[in-house]
């Protein structure tokens, strides 16, 4: 298969406190990549650092070929890595529509065709019944939503979903890794980051587990979880 | 009889009912203050005029940089350097006022670029970024100050009177000047509202929020650089006309604080749209000077306490008007 994102010996801290130690990985095109950790093990840091939200210490991230380690986020942006926020930052002044057509429109479609293509989008995340509410407005789980729908209209290669299942439950959480698969259908790769474990491994092609910064474990999501030192990582050592 | 509350709930259901179009509503104001010069009235009026549309102008220039976040406190400083350039190019080297036109532009953007990247580039905002703006045109405003012999020092400098005559942009009448600035408004509209649209888009959304702005593909640096130069070339075209229409400028006025709070205010209390700037400016400018007109010379300070009142409701007003939506 195919490798469309690289990341080679990433390191990271934050003063003293070393947010990525050493980490690499690989990510293959159109496979759903699930990382996962206990909480500050570093999974948003390695989106930022991955997306150009933040420079790395050391380390390289390759995508697509070409090495963006030194490009800003926009530019990444524009050759199709694509992230969204932990906590959503919908354009607050503009409707649920308008959040999503902007974004169209900011890679080059006129403004018919952008609306167009933001009530198709709307509609695959389930978001049409709040198309003009102002996106201030919606709830977490709809900002969760329009993320997933803003990231859509920008045309990504791969996505870069920063806990966009954290806070759902039953049919929303259903709907959720619903989309989620679609976007793997469509031919978009999708890396999520989450910390919570069954829903994420249920979906997922390969899992990363992070802890304290460093990568500890990887490969088939039920492999994966029954690896002892991911279960060490998460609960503490059984004595 | 009207309680006021009842009243306010009538204008605001005719409102309604008519449809608040703004766009109509600017065209019928510039529709009217085209047919006033007819009317022949008193000059004043239209000095007036003139200089609330030339805030006006200044106003929507300082609008296209406050909505994607900037808050400029100096921008006068590019209304300065227009004004300033011009009279250097015209009096000093002896060009004609349209080859200073294009000196005052080139160096106010050249002196925008300069300070937007450096403020920009290395990340100073909200109240910092402020304080840098005024520092800026304070710093330029003792430079013309102490410079005497190039600049006239703090009592300024006059624009050499040639015979009024259109090829320098001089006239005995003030309608020319009227109608020039009822152009560059109109101009400056049609530009923002539909050759520039998408531009401004971009500019609304790296206001909202720039971190979501980043990683909707949008190179914020560039767009903000943009919007600063826009701004100041605008600004520069006011400087340039300032100093025709009074052919008399002083530091003071050129890098003062007063003229860029002048600025910010009729932005902000417009609602930070181009349309309105103008109907703030045709407000508040002549407020302000008839108030001096009235009492400035009565009680020192009468009219500006006055003037300060009326603002501070307006402000209210304006604030209650958002909290409601």
């Amino acid at each position: 298969m195919e490798v469309i994102l690289e990341a080679h010996n990433i390191y990271k801290s934050f003063g003293g406190v070393k947010a990525l130690r050493d980490v690499s990985l690989n990510v293959e095109r159109g496979k759903i990549v699930g990382i996962i950790g206990p909480n500050g093990s570093g999974k948003t840091t390695l989106i930022n650092v991955i997306t150009g939200f933040l420079k790395a210490d050391k380390g390289r991230v390759i995508f697509e070929g070409y090495d963006v380690t030194n490009l800003p986020p926009y530019s990444r942006a524009k050759l199709g890595l694509v992230r969204t926020f932990q906590i959503p930052r919908p354009l607050t002044d503009f409707t649920t529509l308008e959040n999503v057509a902007v974004a169209a429109m900011i890679t080059g479609m006129d403004k018919a065709e952008a609306y167009k293509r933001a009530v198709k989008i709307l509609e695959q995340v389930g978001l049409s019944y709040a198309a003009n509410i102002k996106a201030g407005l919606l709830n977490i789980i709809e900002k969760k939503r329009l993320e997933l729908a803003r990231v859509l209209a920008l045309n990504p290669k791969l996505v870069m979903l920063d806990e966009v299942l954290a806070g759902a439950r039953g049919s929303e959480l259903v709907s959720l890794l619903d989309t989620i698969k679609g976007l793997r259908e469509q031919g978009i790769t999708v890396v999520m980051v989450e910390h919570l474990v069954s829903a994420v491994g249920s979906i997922s092609d390969w899992l990363i587990v992070l802890s304290e910064g460093r990568k500890i474990a990887e490969g088939r999501p039920k492999e994966v979880l029954e690896d002892p030192e991911v279960i060490k990582a998460y609960i503490g050592e059984v004595k | 009889m009207f309680t006021l509350s009842e009243l306010l709930k009538y204008t605001r259901t005719a409102i309604t009912r008519v449809g608040l179009d703004l766009e109509k509503m600017l065209i019928v104001l510039i529709m009217i203050l085209l047919i006033l010069p007819l009317l022949e009235l008193n000059p004043y009026i239209y000095h007036l005029i003139i200089l609330s549309l030339m805030f006006a102008v200044m106003a929507a220039a300082w609008v296209i940089l406050a909505i994607a976040g900037p808050v400029s406190l100096g921008h006068a400083t590019y209304f300065g350097i227009g004004a300033y350039f011009t009279y250097f190019a015209m009096s000093k080297w002896g060009l004609s006022s349209y080859s200073a036109l294009m000196i005052a532009i080139l160096v106010s953007v050249t002196a925008s670029v300069f300070f937007s990247f450096i403020t920009f580039r290395y990340g100073i905002a909200g109240i910092y970024f402020a304080l840098v703006t005024i520092a800026f045109a304070e710093i330029l405003r003792q430079l013309f100050i102490s410079f005497r012999e190039i600049t006239g020092g703090s009592l300024g400098v006059f624009l050499m009177v040639r015979e009024p005559t259109p090829l320098h942009f001089l006239y005995d009448s003030k309608i020319p000047y009227y109608y020039f600035l009822i152009a560059v408004y109109i101009a400056l509209y049609v530009i923002t509202r539909y050759i520039l649209n998408k531009f401004i888009l971009v500019l609304r959304v790296i206001g909202n929020d720039e971190l979501t702005a980043a990683s909707m593909r949008v190179n914020i640096l560039r767009y903000k650089m943009l919007a600063f130069s826009f701004s100041a070339l605008i600004c520069s075209l006011m400087g340039w006309f300032y100093i025709h229409y009074f052919r008399y400028i002083t530091p003071d006025v050129a890098f003062g604080l007063l003229t860029s709070v002048e600025i910010v205010v009729i932005g902000l209390l417009g609602g930070l749209s181009v349309i309105g700037a103008l109907i703030a400016s045709l407000i508040l400018i002549p407020l302000g000077e008839m108030l001096r007109a009235l009492w400035g010379g009565i009680y020192a300070g009468l009219h500006v306490m006055i003037y300060g009142a009326i603002l501070m409701t307006l402000v209210i007003l304006r604030s209650l008007r958002i909290k409601k939506g």
